[in-house]
């Protein structure tokens, strides 16, 4: 008999945000999705009496048919429990699965960070939904919540405290070093593994760039916020458009690209990905999802910088008013301070271990330090680039930086953050790269 | 690696403002025009644009340039917005020496509402002192029309607004890199508003050693000095004592620079 499958209130509140588009034209759609999730899930767990839908995982880019879902069986033998279930095209399935197999180190049964992946095919041997097995270890706290919401609480509460998030933070990279970052190499752009192509720095690169390209539009608009905001700021040096950067880039990429560590890295690490359980104050426990992007030549820096500026682009509209040009203004102020900051923890070999103010600012401004800290550890110490790697680090947050102008789920000042954060951190790359400011050749 | 941007362009184009002739400005025109079309999503480019224009005496085209910027950009910053202030001011002026107060009274009203709105946004020194001086101005109107009512109430806001400004620890916080001039500069201003006649040459004498060999500022600060409050002065039945009685001579201006 095939199981009885049912959805929370909260998951079917989230079903119904999602499909609210799609009822415009379609009334049935909210029945259609929570119809379509029931025919896989039966046919994921057929040996279950009961499925239990309990929430439904949004993350950043929303694709149509691909759901993340928290799922509790009942009555399933040896398998009752939680479990996080992804389905969706079966093309995207298999490219996850394989991702996650290339990279799966050896030996791995289960791991509390890096949650261990199961297929399921039918009998055609097409893939109809993955599962992560090992949700149970964060359930049953007082709360699980992403990684990225608990941030935001934290730098506008104090609450949970900073110190566990660091602490997660320590678990997260920490591990992940273990059990991927190891495996990895620094390509040298000057003798490089394979040819220079856009699409080795971002798959995305030159459609960003072309989202970016002079005319009118949001993309003008944010262009020339940018710009004037530096100008306004009297700080004009402090921000290169980094689309005039990366276009540099393409044209001269052996005068302007680093070295880079590449190898083993998830690919998509932001804070959605990432969940946390989360006692009292304090949050434990990362468990991470979603392999859609894992691979084995992977950049490492983009788990760092994608992390960090996914993040970033949420909390700065919470940190500063919302009037355009002073907000910009402050985000570009804030970035290169960060930066300033960075450099000076990187010349002394010590970072702060405790926020200089209790504040949301300076909440947020420890914990963009500590994932740094986690960059310099990972692209540096680790390898043998203990000054280097802050190039890299720049390098790749003026690249990903680009990618929020193709998103019309950030808002006009989210989009905004991130190309401010990308055109601050050119600027700090090209100083950086001086002789003095890093050993890179 | 150098990457050109319009920090390039603009800085190639602003050395009119080291030898302020006729040829430089001319040249300064050609380089900002060819940069808006090349980097045509910097404001700033435009804005030098204007002050060029309304250096040369070209206000109904440096007026609308900055009626095509304000369409074009959907955020203007306090640059422009001093623009604005300030061509409508310098038509003020010429509308005042041809004795068309009323046009001078509508342009000295809006000059002050555009810098007004600059301080709200920005909260920074320049756009406050032109909002004072421009206010002052409007107060020697009122009297000249006479309307004393007006103009006393006018003058009483500029006195406890310039007060306040000098006293204002935020406004001379929020400096920009060449504020080592224009911050004792709009010190300076501020004071000759209220008078302290010692206060604002010590705070002039500051703005012109920094400043060093360049003429721009100079000859700018003479300019507001000679064109805008000396005016006003007299407008009120007042008049500015000592060395700042003679700006020309005070800035270190040989002669009156070419309009």
């Amino acid at each position: 008999m095939p199981p009885l499958v049912l959805f929370s209130l909260v998951a079917r509140r989230k079903l119904r945000q999602r499909s609210t588009q799609a009822a415009a034209t379609c009334s049935t759609a909210l029945n259609d999705a929570m119809n379509a999730i029931k025919d896989r899930l039966v046919q994921l767990f057929p040996d279950a009496s009961i499925a239990i839908v309990q929430d439904v995982y949004v993350s950043y880019r929303v694709r149509p048919g691909e759901y993340i879902l928290l799922v509790e069986l009942s009555q399933a033998a040896a398998r009752d429990g939680l479990y996080v279930v992804k389905l969706g095209d079966e093309d995207r399935l298999r490219r996850e699965f394989d991702g996650w197999t290339a990279c799966r180190p050896d030996g791995l049964r289960h791991d509390l960070v890096l949650t261990t992946l199961e297929a399921h095919r039918d009998k055609a041997d097409r893939f109809i939904g993955l599962v992560y097995a090992d949700a149970d270890q964060i359930i049953g706290v007082d709360q699980t919540l992403s990684l990225e919401q608990a941030m935001l609480e934290c730098i506008r509460f104090g609450v949970p405290t900073p110190e566990s998030i660091a602490d997660t933070l320590f678990l997260l990279y920490e591990r992940l070093g273990l059990l991927l970052y190891r495996n990895s190499y620094t390509d040298d752009p000057l003798n490089p593994t394979l040819p220079f192509s856009p699409e080795r720095l971002d798959r995305k690169l030159i459609e960003n760039l072309d989202h970016l390209k002079p005319g009118s539009g949001p993309a003008f608009d944010m262009r020339a916020n940018a710009n004037t905001a530096a100008d306004t700021t009297g700080l004009p040096d402090a921000m290169l458009p980094p689309n005039l950067f990366a276009m540099e880039v393409l044209d001269h990429p052996g005068d302007l690209v680093p070295r880079l560590r590449r190898g083993y890295g998830h690919g998509d690490l932001h804070g959605r990905n990432v969940l946390v359980g989360r006692i009292g104050d304090r949050v434990l426990w990362p468990a991470v999802f979603d392999y859609g992007d894992m691979g084995t030549d992977n950049l490492i820096g983009w788990d760092f910088v994608k992390l960090e500026t996914e993040f970033k682009v949420r909390a700065y509209p919470e940190l500063f008013e919302a009037r355009v040009l002073p907000y910009a203004a402050e985000v570009i102020r804030t970035e290169r301070d960060l930066h300033i900051k960075t450099e000076a923890c990187r010349s002394a070999n010590r970072w702060p271990n405790a926020p200089e103010d209790d504040t949301p600012l300076g909440r947020y401004r420890w914990l963009m330090l500590t994932i740094r800290r986690h960059a310099a550890n990972h692209l540096g110490l680790y390898c043998g680039r203990s000054r280097e790697w802050l190039a890299e680090y720049y390098f790749l947050l003026a690249i990903y930086g680009l990618n929020g102008i193709r998103f019309e789920n950030l808002t006009e000042v989210q989009r905004l953050a991130g190309y401010l954060s990308a055109g601050v951190a050119a600027a700090r790359y090209v100083y950086d790269r001086t002789p003095t400011g890093g050993d890179n050749p | 690696m150098t990457i050109l941007t319009h920090h390039h362009v603009l800085a190639a184009a602003m050395k009119w403002r080291t030898s302020n002739t006729e040829a430089n400005r001319s040249a300064a025109i050609t380089i900002l025009k060819d940069g808006m079309t090349r980097f045509s999503d910097a404001l700033a480019l435009g804005e030098e644009l204007v002050l060029l224009h309304k250096e040369s005496g070209d206000l109904d085209i440096a007026i609308s340039l900055l009626r095509t910027l304000e369409r074009r950009f959907k955020q203007i910053g306090e640059e422009t917005l001093c623009r604005w202030g300030s061509v409508l001011r310098l038509r003020a002026n010429i509308s005042l020496a041809s004795n068309a107060i009323g046009a001078a009274e509508v342009d000295l009203k809006e000059a002050e509402e555009y810098y007004a709105r600059a301080f709200e946004e920005f909260g920074t020194h320049y756009p406050r002192i032109n909002e004072l001086t421009t206010r002052f101005a409007r107060a020697g109107l009122a009297r000249l029309l006479n309307d004393e009512s007006k103009s006393a109430n006018l003058l009483r806001t500029v006195e406890a607004d310039a007060e306040s400004m000098l006293a204002d620890a935020r406004i001379w916080s929020r400096l920009k890199p060449h504020d080592n001039v224009w911050a004792p500069a709009s010190r300076g201003e501020a004071c000759l508003l209220l008078e302290w006649w010692d206060n604002a040459e010590a705070a002039y004498t500051e703005a012109i050693r920094a400043s060093g060999a360049e003429e721009f500022p100079r000859i700018s600060m003479a300019k507001q000095v000679r064109e805008t409050l000396i005016p006003a002065f007299q407008r009120l039945g007042r008049e500015i004592k000592q060395r700042l009685a003679k700006p020309n001579e005070f800035f270190l201006i040989p002669q009156v620079p070419p309009q």
